[in-house]
């Protein structure tokens, strides 16, 4: 199976010319041999006349030497007498139902009559035999004539045959130069024909792989290119350029994601500033406030250590420190122990404005190491917030607020990875299955939205889930103690959840547990610390 | 694709072999219309020469019958002379035919003394010579193949009674060949020997004979228009051979003397039988050809093969007539309008 196109080419090149050649030669050799048998025609007339020449001499010799008696006629007489039996020799001498055959018999045999009488006549003469010779020569002059009426006889009738030959072959060659004209027609519209076929075969694929490269040059990607099965150079051209397409395609499809997923990170960064910045903007404007008041409880604290208020200084003092982690803390993250800290100094304070009736109780793992584990901050302050403010409500006589700090094993936990479970439980209100999956619900959209970069949708969903949080659930409380809004002091659970997804780029590490209202709620954050935890997108 | 190309390229091939073969062929084709020319290629064991000098349909019929007779015999008939440019006697054609050493010779002969002088040749050169229709005694020939001039005049002479009318009847007798003398003595002889028996009273017959051809060309036709000019024509004029017949007949057409010449003929040729038909000839005499030619043949090959054969086969004649015409064209095979003669 020839497989390049050189190689096909080349076969058909040969191949043309070689029945181009074969016809040719097959003409030549048909017309050479027609041409012979056109000579040979009148050949036989030619040796009728050359009998009759032979003949002639014969006589003229033997008249000469019966005349003369001459040493030179006896000479030419034997001499053209064996030329004329040659040249008979060459006659037929069976008996042929053939009219020109038997005529060529006869003549032989009468000419080898004729011969013996002239030989007879000859030797007479040499005997000197008069009465003799004179009878043979008669003899011999009348064989003569009789054969020289056959030779013009066969003479005539191999005329007339050679013409009805001649006629024929003429003929003959007629039409067979016809027909050899449409032998070389046929050989060139064939071979006309296969090339164009050949040619088509060979063009075709290349001319529709240059219909898809000017497609390709346009832009249109999507263009289809059948599998070439041909193994020749177009074939290998077409499946290399549609190897080379299908590249093209994936490097494409390659740099389109990887655009869409630094347009996606520089929409996360664009909206982590949009966050900063809002933080910042709060806190600046949260500042004044906080300030004054962390300076004035300061200024308080010494005022009741100079007057010997013990209480009133510890109260200030945790007043004081929990302010200023507020101040410091919101725009960064903090350590566990930090958040702890600040949790404890929020129920200190909560404790003496209620007189200590709030029931705080903590369970810490001894071996987690609470300093070393960083985490967004303002976390656990508003879960403890929310316990007491939602959980417990006014019923802090009987309200107990728990918290636990314990290690969860990877495979113990939605995430996969080695784990620190806070867990803030309260005995109170306790919250419905909708109640928990609206919220959950709304923090979970917010956490896609900062994960995703939706830095408009975060940002409305944060300030809506606030707000409302604001309004019903923690905030509500929060304003009708401390008279500020939810979104100061008062985080609300939304923008928990939404941090810690913003924070660990992991969603599903809050949730909230309760069996019904009236049987408490127990809120759960889950700090990723093992190996293969996601690395902290939060900024410092 | 692929398919349709090879499909293309075997259909193209074809084509062209086709082409080929097709001059092939025709070329073939056209060397065999050469070799035809050439005519058949038979070869045979025995060459027999035919000598007559008369072209007539009889003797036509005669060589055809041979010719066909020895064609089974493997033999061939040649006609000495037939298409030569030169006319040759009997007698040179009986040289030609010593000089050709052919195997036997069957001729017709004039009665020349040079023809009788050349079979005597032939004879001494070992070809048997069988003379047909006509005998050549003292010749040397082997075998006469013929009717007797008794049968003949037997035959003649019942004929002319079924013509004669009261009163005298001048009846001329024609005759041919140089020895016409001769033949015709003993024919005379027996024509009156017969038709005295049959000679009713008031009727008497005057026989007479006229030479009519010698053996040169367009004398018979000459000689009868002679007779038919005298001044005394005959009653009956007797042709011995077709060729008289198909004069005496176009002469009396000529000369309208149909009513008064009554015209026995010689032969049966298709413009004798269609004289007959239209009764401008009330009676032919004729000779089976077939049986000439076959026994002319048979002869030869039982002289070559014995060395020896009857020295004269008989052949059977017959009378057609306006009455038995239709049996006889039919027991021929002969068309009206046919070439005539058994050789047709």
């Amino acid at each position: 199976m020839m497989k390049s196109i050189q190689s096909r080419l080349g076969f058909l090149m040969v191949a043309m010319l070689s029945m181009a050649l074969a016809v040719n030669l097959f003409v030549f050799i048909q017309s050479h041999s027609m041409m012979r048998r056109i000579d040979s025609v009148f050949v036989s007339n030619v040796s009728i006349v050359e009998l009759t020449d032979a003949l002639n001499d014969v006589q003229e010799n033997v008249y000469e030497y019966l005349n003369t008696r001459s040493s030179r006629s006896l000479e030419n007489f034997y001499r053209y007498g064996q030329e004329y039996r040659d040249l008979c020799g060459d006659l037929g001498n069976r008996i042929i139902d053939s009219e020109a055959l038997m005529l060529e018999k006869n003549i032989r045999a009468m000419s080898e009559s004729y011969l013996d009488v002239s030989e007879q006549a000859v030797q007479a003469k040499r005997g000197r035999n008069v009465e003799e010779y004179r009878e043979y020569y008669q003899s011999a002059t009348d064989l003569y004539g009789y054969i020289n009426t056959y030779i013009y006889e066969l003479n005539t009738l191999r005329f007339a045959q050679n013409s009805e030959n001649y006629r024929i072959l003429m003929r003959s060659v007629n039409m067979l130069e016809l027909l050899s004209l449409l032998l070389i027609i046929s050989v060139f519209a064939i071979s006309v024909f296969l090339a164009f076929v050949v040619i088509r075969q060979m063009v075709g694929p290349l001319r529709s792989l240059a219909g898809a490269a000017d497609l390709v040059a346009a832009g249109d990607m999507e263009v289809e290119i059948p599998e070439s099965r041909s193994a020749d150079e177009v074939g290998v051209v077409t499946n290399a350029f549609r190897g080379m397409l299908d590249s093209i395609r994936q490097y494409i499809l390659r740099q389109r994601t990887a655009m869409e997923n630094e347009a996606r990170m520089k929409e996360n960064e664009l909206s982590m500033r949009a966050h900063l910045q809002e933080a910042q903007l709060k806190f600046l404007q949260a500042q004044i406030n906080p300030h004054f008041l962390f300076n004035s409880l300061n200024a308080a604290s010494q005022l009741a250590t100079m007057e010997g208020a013990d209480r009133t200084e510890e109260f200030l003092a945790h007043m004081a420190d929990y302010f200023r982690y507020n101040v410091r803390k919101t725009e960064g993250d903090a350590t566990l122990y930090e958040e702890v800290e600040s949790a404890d100094n929020y129920i200190f304070i909560l404790n003496v404005r209620f007189a200590g009736d709030i029931s705080y109780e903590k369970e810490i793992d001894p071996e987690i190491d609470l300093t070393g584990i960083r985490m967004p901050s303002m976390i656990l302050q508003p879960i403890v917030e929310n316990a007491i403010q939602h959980g417990i409500h006014d019923d802090h006589e009987h309200g107990r607020v728990t918290l636990y700090i314990e290690k969860v094993e990877g495979r113990d936990n939605e995430t996969g990875i080695d784990c620190v479970r806070i867990t803030v439980a309260d005995n109170g209100m306790g919250m419905t299955r909708e109640q928990i999956d609206a919220l959950m619900t709304r923090g979970a959209r917010a956490g896609a939205a900062n994960l995703s970069g939706g830095a408009e949708d975060e940002a409305a969903a944060g300030i809506t889930v606030g707000e409302e949080n604001g309004a019903g659930e923690t905030g509500e409380a929060a304003e009708e103690d401390s008279g500020q809004s939810g979104s100061g002091t008062g985080i609300a659970l939304v923008n928990v959840i939404s941090r810690l997804a913003l924070y660990y780029n992991e969603e599903n590490l809050f949730s909230i547990w309760s069996d019904g209202p009236g049987m408490g709620t127990e809120v759960t954050v889950l700090l990723p610390v093992g190996e293969g935890r996601p690395e902290p997108g939060e900024p410092d | 694709m692929k398919r349709r190309t090879a499909t293309a390229a075997a259909i193209a091939m074809g084509v062209i072999i086709l082409l080929t073969a097709g001059m092939w062929a025709y070329y073939r084709y056209s060397v065999t219309l050469i070799d035809k020319t050439a005519g058949s290629m038979k070869e045979y064991g025995r060459h027999y020469l035919f000598v007559c000098s008369e072209e007539s349909e009889m003797w036509q019929a005669i060589f055809d019958y041979a010719r066909q007779a020895a064609d089974g015999t493997d033999a061939v008939v040649e006609w000495a002379g037939k298409n030569s440019p030169i006319e040759y006697s009997t007698a040179e054609c009986l040289d030609i035919g010593i000089a050709e050493k052919v195997d036997g010779i069957m001729i017709a002969p004039d009665g020349s003394e040079k023809e009788k002088e050349a079979i005597s040749r032939a004879g001494d050169a070992g070809i048997p010579v069988v003379s047909l229709i006509r005998d050549s005694p003292d010749s040397g020939r082997v075998c006469f193949i013929g009717a007797s001039n008794f049968q003949m005049g037997e035959l003649y002479g019942g004929q002319i009674l079924n013509l004669l009318k009261e009163g005298e009847n001048r009846v001329c007798l024609l005759s041919d060949g140089a020895d016409a003398s001769t033949v015709s003595n003993l024919l005379y002889s027996q024509i009156v020997t017969t038709v005295n028996a049959g000679l009713s009273d008031g009727c008497s017959m005057n026989l007479y004979t006229r030479e009519a051809d010698s053996g040169n060309d367009f004398e018979a036709e000459e000689a009868i228009r002679g007779i038919l000019m005298e001044e005394e024509t005959p009653d009956v004029l007797i042709c011995v051979n077709s060729v008289q017949t198909e004069c005496a007949e176009a002469a009396l057409i000529d000369y309208n003397m149909v009513d008064e010449v009554q015209l026995i003929g010689y032969y049966a040729s298709g413009g004798i039988l269609s004289a007959i038909r239209r009764e401008l000839l009330p009676v032919t005499i004729t000779c089976d050809a077939e049986q000439v030619g076959t026994l002319a043949v048979t002869a030869l090959g039982e002289y070559l093969d014995s060395g020896h054969v009857s020295d004269y086969l008989s052949i059977s004649l017959e009378a057609v007539t306006s009455a038995n015409v239709n049996r006889y064209v039919r027991g021929k095979h002969l068309a009206y309008t046919g070439t005539g003669g058994e050789g047709s």
